[in-house]
């Protein structure tokens, strides 16, 4: 889960192909990042996967190697399981890893996961690349009609301002221009962190104080027992988020925007 | 009427030594009288200075002070009686010599170590009587040898003990403050207190004191009037080489003279 | 020359409204802007933001910075060396592994079991094992830095030196196994940041704190005598290594509690106490209250520093950053004018 505040918090670049061409026929795939894992097995291509991060916590990847983390992949432990394509997020801290890994031959396609458009063109292009196009355009349909849904039944309905607290220490929220808050507003929420223009960003206990939020949802965080997670807004409902969903940018959205509705409208 | 201090049997090993540095020393400080220790390097002159006031455990004998057994007095009541001038006092501090001679007055004051308008006036006359008071409100760390050990010294006369040991007290001090130290301390002597200084130098130590121990390897060689223990033969013996002793013809007390020969080229 | 008691007095009138104002600055600035009649008027959000956020931040800094300068007095006056560091004796170190052992332990059975007792008492349980951290370390260098049943200060300043470099060695080789997000809450820790505590906490907080502040103004005299070293001090009727053991836990449990609220806050140990003689001169019967205040309106005003410095980029720096960069400096400076 942190893995992707402090991705995002790195401001993401566009999509980037590093090393030598993808071969047509993908075999052997190694991801860096748990939320490029789902995207992979969403297609269907479990089987193909042969690398993952230590944080990958998906059951259907128990048995996969694992080739370091999200910041320090470890070359030695990718090249060891001889992948064909190897999926990453392009951040500035795995920068040194991943260049090197395409100077040693291995093919790096790079996806930047900050929008939900940002999201469904990784999954169409890992789709593409895994050579199962059509799963992917099904798994973006599949989202946009589950967003177009939630957008339909909540219309007219009044919107609680909510804040999207991602990390408490630092306090982490999302902003807009990120994936959470426009599944936030399809659920029928509005942005309680709207002036500032990052899509994940660290903000004040006294600014918070200031959004004057109707709802607060805690995203793969927790308040320490006994206390408010947000200092001085003690009396603010406060949920925390049913499943990880949110966390992974990938095929779960739809799941995650599920969770955004129970939480807005319980 | 008691004396002031009494040692009997001290013994002391110094932690991974092989032979006693001080092996069965008793000795005794009456009130109104100075007593010398002398001896060669090594002699143990120091650590008999230490056991007397507690500095340092004797491993046998036993230190009474006025009467009353050391051991069993409190810190703070030891240092009511006794008073012990360090040899080499610290030179780095950032205290005024006031301050430092007001320390004299801790063992008398309470919990909170405040000190009233009277221990201050204390110190002010403390400081006077080893000719320092001009040197009041200058840091420790300014001054120099010499000074620095009248200041140390007005601390131990602030402390206002019965008893004063010294380790060296004139080490550092010019002719003139020789003679204001011993002045001082036979002012003291008239007013019923006593005196244990530890002495290197023995024309000093003939004219300063009223008797002397003279230590050697751990134990008391001779002790008696200076001109008993101040003896050619004696103190050649003693220091393993030649002394002469010739008789001040002015005071009559004895002065010592190491044998220096000059080989003429 | 006035006494002791009336210097104190006499420091203390002096930095008291110091304090104060340092207080009412502390109040009136951090990250948005804060209508004060608002405020006491009872009107949303800058009441909250007042009481609930910035007077706790206020009285929180007060309290640490109050601290660990009495430490930085206490400890400096038992090594005898002006240049020590309440964190010198290794408590950093101790405290840091603390603090990394409750993130790993987060998560597991007995972890949590820990956890919820610890926050019974209104502490997190990173808090709890800073303390717990920060006093076994003590007690290590403490019984390390003996020698022949004296605790000998280049001796206990070595290994407080050695231990926290083994500290901090150890919490880079275990950060590499942490998630980002841990590493992330620890290194934040280490740097010193000032949180949001509930008023009963930091109010136990001062009561607790008053504790070792009266313990080490009680020994300020005994500590004024240990400069003359310790047979100067003993032949004045001092117990010297009972006046250590006390002070050196008295000084160590007030940078505990300062560590638990705000992980390792730098430098004011060591600067207040320096600033503080060059005005009152040496004797700790002044030098620890003052330092006492002084620290209290030097984190105070460092704290409101930070959070206005990079206000428009809607960013705070840790305070343990901004007393480093005030602190340094400042300490060179003082050294230069002391000689």
């Amino acid at each position: 889960m942190g893995t992707l505040i402090v991705a995002l918090l790195l401001a993401a670049g566009p999509r980037q192909h590093l090393g030598p061409a993808v071969p047509a026929h993908v075999q052997r795939v190694v991801t860096l990042a748990p939320s490029l894992s789902e995207v992979v097995l969403a297609l269907g291509a479990q089987d193909r996967l042969v690398g993952v991060t230590r944080f990958d916590d998906d059951p259907r990847v128990a048995k996969v190697a694992r080739i370091g983390g999200y910041n320090d992949p470890q070359p030695e432990a990718v090249l060891g399981v001889k992948p064909d394509l190897v999926l990453a997020e392009p951040a500035p801290s795995n920068r040194g890893p991943v260049e090197a890994l395409a100077r040693l031959g291995v093919p790096i396609e790079a996806f930047p996961l900050t929008t939900v458009a940002d999201i469904e063109d990784a999954i169409g292009g890992i789709a593409q690349l895994l050579g199962v196009p059509e799963k992917g355009r099904e798994l973006d349909a599949q989202l946009e009609a589950a967003r177009k849904q939630s957008r339909d039944k909540l219309q007219g309905k009044k919107r609680l301002r909510t804040l999207l607290v991602f990390g408490l220490e630092p306090l982490v929220v999302a902003g807009p221009g990120s994936f959470a808050v426009e599944l936030l507003e399809d659920a029928g929420g509005e942005n309680a962190a709207a002036g500032a223009d990052k899509p994940f960003f660290r903000w004040s206990a006294e600014a918070a104080v200031r959004s004057a939020p109707d709802l607060i949802i805690l995203c793969g965080v927790d308040a320490p027992p006994g206390r408010p997670a947000l200092p001085g807004l003690d009396k603010t409902r406060t949920v925390h988020l049913r499943s990880t969903a949110l966390l992974h940018p990938g095929p779960r959205l739809a799941e995650a925007l599920g969770d955004l509705a129970v939480a807005l409208h319980p | 009427m008691t004396a002031l201090l009494t040692a009997t049997g001290l013994r002391y090993r110094h932690p991974k030594a092989l032979h006693d540095a001080v092996a069965g020393v008793s000795l005794q400080v009456n009130a109104g009288e100075v007593v010398g220790i002398i001896g060669p390097n090594a002699a143990g002159k120091s650590t008999v200075a230490r056991l007397c006031c507690g500095l340092l455990e004797s491993s046998a004998g036993e230190v009474k002070l006025q009467g009353e057994p050391l051991a069993k007095l409190s810190r703070r009541e030891r240092a009511r009686r006794v008073a012990f001038l360090q040899q080499d006092p610290p030179s780095d501090l950032a205290f005024t010599a006031r301050e430092v001679a007001l320390m004299g007055r801790a063992p008398h004051l309470g919990l909170w170590a405040m000190e009233s308008e009277a221990d201050l006036a204390r110190a002010i006359a403390a400081l006077a009587e080893a000719s320092a008071l001009q040197l009041a409100d200058r840091p420790i760390s300014q001054l120099s040898g010499g000074e620095r050990q009248r200041v140390f010294l007005a601390r131990a006369f602030a402390q206002d003990a019965k008893l004063l040991i010294l380790d060296e007290p004139t080490d550092g001090l010019d002719l003139a403050h020789q003679v204001t130290l011993v002045d001082a301390l036979r002012a003291r002597a008239k007013q019923g207190a006593g005196s244990l200084l530890v002495l290197h130098d023995l024309a000093l130590a003939g004219a300063a004191c009223d008797r002397l121990i003279l230590l050697d390897k751990g134990t008391v060689r001779a002790e008696g009037t200076p001109a008993q223990v101040l003896e050619a033969g004696l103190l050649g013996a003693t220091y393993g080489t030649l002394v002469d002793v010739v008789q001040d013809p002015r005071t009559g007390l004895p002065l010592v003279t190491p044998r220096i020969t000059r080989e003429r080229a | 020359m006035t006494s002791a008691a009336a210097r104190a007095a006499r420091a203390s009138a002096l930095l008291l409204p110091l304090l104060l104002a340092a207080a009412a600055v502390g109040l009136t600035v951090g990250a948005g802007d804060l209508s004060l009649t608002a405020a006491l008027h009872g009107l949303e959000p800058d009441a909250t933001v007042l009481y609930k956020l910035r007077l706790p931040r206020v009285l929180l800094a007060a309290e640490v910075g109050a601290a660990l300068s009495v430490a930085g007095v206490a400890l400096q006056a038992l090594l005898r060396n002006p240049l020590a560091d309440p964190f010198v004796f290794g408590l950093s170190g101790g405290a840091a592994i603390g603090t990394t052992v409750v993130v790993i332990a987060s998560g597991t059975a007995l972890g949590s079991a820990a956890f919820s007792a610890a926050s019974f008492a209104g502490l997190l349980p990173a808090q709890v094992a800073a303390v717990a951290g920060a006093m076994a370390a003590a007690l290590l260098v403490y019984t390390l830095g003996r020698a022949r049943g004296q605790l000998e200060p280049t001796r206990a300043l070595l290994v407080g030196v050695v231990f926290n470099s083994f500290a901090s060695a150890l919490v880079l080789a275990v950060e590499a196994v942490l998630r980002p997000e841990q590493t992330q809450a620890v290194l934040l820790w280490l740097s010193g940041t000032l949180g949001y505590e509930s008023m009963p906490v930091l109010a136990s907080a001062g009561l607790v704190l008053i504790i070792p502040i009266v313990i080490l103004i009680a020994l300020a005299g005994r500590l004024n005598l240990l400069a003359l070293g310790d047979e100067g001090a003993q032949a004045l009727g001092v117990d010297v290594s009972r006046t250590r053991l006390l002070a050196f836990f008295a000084a160590s449990a007030a940078v505990g509690i300062a560590v638990a609220f705000t992980g390792l806050v730098g430098f004011v140990g060591l600067v207040v106490p320096h600033a503080v003689r060059l005005v009152v001169g040496p004797d700790h019967r002044v030098v620890l209250p003052a330092s006492a205040l002084g620290g209290a309106v030097f984190l105070v005003l460092a704290d409101a520093l930070a959070r206005v410095l990079f206000r428009s980029l809607g960013a705070e720096p840790p305070v343990g950053a901004i007393t480093a960069m005030i602190g340094a400096p400042l300490f060179v400076l003082l050294l230069r004018s002391r000689q």
